[in-house]
């Protein structure tokens, strides 16, 4: 009986082991958030992560004009560089499928008119604004990514596949300058974009969001601001 | 048969050839197993980390495709090195047990009366010794 009892116990630890080596941590890194950035605080940059690619943007956190009461928004700075923001998040799009962010631009780079399939694009390769979405898969070349340009030149509307790599689609959601300076709300459902994009619903989560503001390769200067952003929330939350 | 029937490339056919197969899976498979994992996680990881997508494909795009010409090009010299070594070690093994076998049989037919002979870092070189000493 003692033995029976020993052995039951024995049973009942390591199903508690199991729960907390394997399922728990499972059960963590499952939950999806819905996530918000206001950059009301100084050090609310700490979040994300930088990557820098050709000289470092300046990311700061600065209090806006008279038009919002001095709140403090997200200010890009580029001078011939090239960095972006990375923030790692979860969340998948069947359930939670809407994105939101404001941006304003008040400093285009300086690109030419490019044909959207030559090489050259590559060479012109600068936004204002842009946001990305990831949805990483593995082995990485299957990962694919939407991308929100704020384009002075191309239409609005615009989806095009990057030049760059095939699943990379660019969605081209603002056009031209004549909104510099003034804050623009954006709204997507990043579900049915993929479907657009790629022709098929998703096949994984969304793993991270990103920022850029970059004028490397047009050798030029570019500004934006960027605030509110809200990730993995369902529609008319 | 002469002392040159060690020299042959196949011996005892079907079993050198399961000795060569088991010596290439066990090498090849674990190997196999070792890079791909690697390979893998390596340039996920590093991907994770430049995050930007055009980044990725500017950057490590051509060095997977540089990695995977390279991969392609040693793998046949690789296969072929690493049979030659299994050819190798397996003859060394099955060598003397082919030799061995085949004398015990000729001097239990009679064919033969003299002591068996293999070379002393032979496998199996004890055993013949005793083999020897038991029929003189």
């Amino acid at each position: 009986m003692i033995k029976k009892n020993n052995n039951n116990r024995r049973g009942f630890f390591l199903l508690l082991l199991i729960f907390f080596v394997l399922i728990l941590p499972a059960l963590v890194f499952s939950v999806e958030i819905s996530k918000e950035f206001s950059f009301n605080e100084a050090g609310s940059l700490k979040e994300w992560k930088e990557k820098v690619f050709r000289g470092k943007v300046l990311y700061v956190i600065e209090a806006e004009g008279p038009e919002l009461d001095g709140e403090k928004i997200l200010l890009a700075q580029s001078n011939r560089t090239c960095s972006g923001l990375f923030y790692e998040v979860k969340f998948h799009p069947d359930n939670r499928p809407m994105i939101s962010w404001k941006w304003k631009v008040t400093k285009f780079p300086k690109r030419r008119d490019v044909k959207v399939t030559e090489s050259e694009w590559i060479e012109q390769d600068d936004f204002a604004a842009r946001f990305y979405v990831i949805f990483p898969k593995f082995p990485f070349t299957k990962t694919k990514s939407l991308e929100y340009v704020w384009d002075e030149k191309l239409p609005k509307g615009t989806i095009m596949r990057s030049p760059f790599f095939k699943n990379i689609m660019l969605f081209v959601i603002r056009s031209g300058m004549g909104k510099t300076g003034e804050w623009i709300f954006e709204e997507r459902d990043v579900y049915e974009d993929y479907k657009l994009a790629f022709g098929r619903t998703p096949e994984s989560s969304v793993g991270a969001i990103a920022i850029m503001t970059d004028s490397d390769n047009t050798l030029s200067t570019a500004e934006a601001c960027y605030d509110e952003i809200k990730v993995g929330y369902e529609k008319n939350e | 048969m002469n002392n040159n029937s060690r020299r042959r490339i196949l011996i005892a056919n079907r079993l050198h050839r399961n000795m060569v197969l088991i010596v290439l899976a066990a090498v090849i498979v674990p190997a196999s197993i070792v890079s791909i994992a690697l390979y893998s996680l390596i340039f996920s990881i590093t991907a994770w980390q430049i995050g930007f997508p055009e980044q990725i494909a500017m950057t490590l795009l051509p060095a997977l495709k540089q990695v995977n010409f390279a991969v392609i090009g040693a793998l046949p010299i690789c296969i072929v090195l690493i049979l030659i070594w299994s050819m190798v070690v397996s003859h060394r093994i099955l060598g003397p047990v082919e030799r061995l076998s085949r004398e015990v049989e000729e001097i239990s037919s009679g064919k033969k009366s003299g002591p068996i002979r293999l070379r002393e870092k032979d496998a199996l070189y004890e055993l013949a010794e005793n083999i020897n000493k038991l029929i003189k």
